[in-house]
């Protein structure tokens, strides 16, 4: 994948996310693209990364369709015509939705669908992400009580030590006070 | 009179910033799994003090999550 540095001090790299309506047939899709992409190169724009992705579910209706195709494209383009480019993705038929950002310094251009589709595959599902929470839980409370009852033998082997010594030392005490000569009960 | 003994106030453990600790400089709002997690069940962004994500990232997070849901990928609403 590559890593997106612009070539000259004039242009910028811009990506550009396209969404096509999911129900067109391929010829007309293909058509559609093209004129999309005519509008980055009438802009003379060069184009550094294309991505496509296939067909994905949306969290809501857009257009009236609950599935869209997303194209992304990675352009080097003069500042000052990013505008008008805008504008016209806005009315081409056919195009959903555009959204245009301006990516960080250094950015890798990366295809995001098969880490999506990975990640559709692996994820876990809600049964066992609560049973694994329920299994951590229960693992902490049994290092606590551990934790707890352990202390408690510490500090009570610590007071069985101290208590003898204790009535020890008060009995010298007492002996010594009784053998005081100068005390008048 | 000796002054009341004020007690003590139970602080919260304050979570570190899974991002500071990777140091992610952007986030992607085509990466979805990374996204996912800090949206709760009716697609609202999760409080920081929940996450344990630090300002800066969270204020990144917030940019990525409305370009996602402006492309449908994420819910505004559930």
């Amino acid at each position: 994948m590559p890593t997106l540095i612009p070539s000259s001090e004039d242009v910028r790299v811009y990506e550009f996310a396209v969404m096509v309506k999911p129900d067109l047939d391929q010829k007309a899709e293909s058509t559609l693209l093209s004129e999309v992409e005519a509008l980055f190169t009438e802009a003379s724009g060069k184009l550094l990364f294309k991505d496509s992705w296939s067909k994905r579910g949306l969290a809501y209706k857009i257009g009236g369709y609950m599935e869209a195709k997303f194209i992304i494209y990675y352009f080097e383009l003069d500042p000052s015509k990013v505008r008008e480019i805008d504008h016209q993705l806005r009315l081409q038929k056919g195009v959903l939705r555009h959204l245009m950002v301006i990516p960080p310094k250094g950015y890798e251009a990366v295809s995001y669908e098969a880490k999506y589709e990975d990640w559709l595959k692996n994820r876990e599902t809600i049964a066992q992400v609560r049973t694994r929470k329920r299994e951590e839980k229960m693992q902490q409370t049994v290092v606590s009580q551990a934790k707890r009852t352990s202390k408690r033998l510490e500090t009570k082997v610590k007071e069985e030590v101290k208590k003898p010594l204790q009535m020890h030392e008060l009995d010298k005490q007492l002996d010594k006070l009784i053998s005081d000569d100068d005390l008048k009960l | 009179m000796p002054a009341p003994v004020q007690q003590k106030a139970k602080y919260h453990e304050k979570k570190s910033c899974p991002f500071d600790r990777e140091g992610v400089a952007y986030f992607d709002y085509k990466d979805y799994p990374t996204l996912k997690p800090f949206i709760d069940y009716f697609g609202n962004i999760r409080n920081r003090y929940y996450t344990g994500v630090c300002l800066k990232h969270q204020k990144m997070l917030k940019n990525a999550i409305e370009r996602a849901r402006f492309l449908g990928m994420l819910a505004y609403r559930k």
